[in-house]
C-alpha cells in the first residue's frame, strides 16, 4: 500500500492516533519515517515516558487506538515507539526546532536522520499534539 | 511464513507465474503474510489478543538491514520474547497456520 510517497490520508490518520495517544502518554513529538532499507512508511511516537517499565503498554494503547480507528493507513506493521532521548526523535525534534510555532509539518528528503539513513520524513508540528491536551500517563 | 506459502501454491502457480513467486524472497512480514493468505487471520487473532498484537508490532519492525545496527541488550530480549513467547510470540503463531 505504501511503496511510494506519504499520501495525505496517511498523515492525517497518523494525527488523530498522536492526539489519541497522547491524552494516555506525553508525546513529545511524532514523525513518519521511511528508512532507505526499509519496506514501509513507519509512524514514529516519541515520549519521555517510553521506557523498559512502560513500553509494552505503550504499545498496548497505542494498538488498541488503532483498532477503534479501523482505518486501512495504520495497522500494527505500521507503528512505532521511542523514547523522545532516542537519536531518532533528537533528530526530529532539531527539525522541528528550526521553525517554531510553524503550523504546518516538515517534510524531508534522502538524508542521515539520527542514526538511520531515510528515503523520507515527515515530522508533525506541534500544534497537532498540543490541540489534545490532558495526559493520564500510565 | 514462506513454507506456508509454498504449501498452498501448487506447482502451476510456482512455475507460471514466476514473477508472483519470486515475491516470496522478501524478508517483509507483511507481504510474507499476505501470500501467505494469513492477513485476515492476523487480523482477527491481533484483535482479539493484545500481546499478540504488541508481539507481532515489535517483530514487524525487523529490517534486513536491522542485523547490522548494534542494539542494547534489553532491545534484543523484547525481540526474542515477541517472537518465542510460548503462548503469544510470532513463531507460535505461525506454527499454528502452517
Amino acid at each position: 500500500m505504501d511503496q511510494g510517497p506519504l499520501v495525505i490520508e496517511q498523515i492525517e490518520a497518523g494525527a488523530r492516533l498522536v492526539r489519541d495517544f497522547h491524552s494516555y502518554m506525553a508525546v513529545e513529538v511524532a514523525f513518519w519515517i521511511k528508512t532507505a532499507e526499509g519496506y514501509r512508511w513507519t509512524l514514529c511516537i516519541a515520549s519521555d515516558q517510553i521506557n523498559e517499565k512502560t513500553w509494552d503498554l505503550g504499545y498496548g494503547e497505542a494498538l488498541r487506538l488503532i483498532q477503534e480507528m479501523n482505518n486501512p493507513y495504520l495497522d500494527l506493521f505500521r507503528i512505532r515507539l521511542v523514547n523522545s532521548t532516542s537519536p531518532l526523535a533528537r533528530a526530529a525534534l532539531e527539525e522541528r526546532r528550526k521553525f517554531p510555532g510553524s503550523p504546518v509539518g516538515i517534510r524531508l528528503g534522502e538524508q542521515w536522520f539520527g542514526d538511520t539513513a531515510i528515503e523520507g520524513a515527515y515530522i508533525y508540528p506541534e500544534s497537532t499534539i498540543a490541540e489534545k491536551e490532558g495526559v493520564s500517563a500510565p | 511464513m514462506r513454507a506456508r506459502y509454498v504449501e498452498n501454491q501448487n506447482a502451476d502457480v510456482i512455475f507460471r507465474q514466476k514473477k508472483f513467486s519470486e515475491k516470496c524472497w522478501t524478508h517483509d512480514l507483511e507481504v510474507l503474510v499476505g501470500l501467505a493468505g494469513l492477513r485476515a487471520a492476523l487480523d482477527v487473532d491481533t484483535a482479539a489478543n493484545q500481546q499478540l498484537n504488541v508481539n507481532w508490532s515489535l517483530v514487524a519492525q525487523w529490517e534486513e538491514i536491522s542485523r547490522y545496527h548494534s542494539q542494547p541488550e534489553a532491545e534484543a530480549r523484547k525481540l526474542f520474547e515477541a517472537v518465542t513467547n510460548p503462548q503469544d510470540g510470532v513463531l507460535t503463531w505461525i506454527k499454528v497456520h502452517w
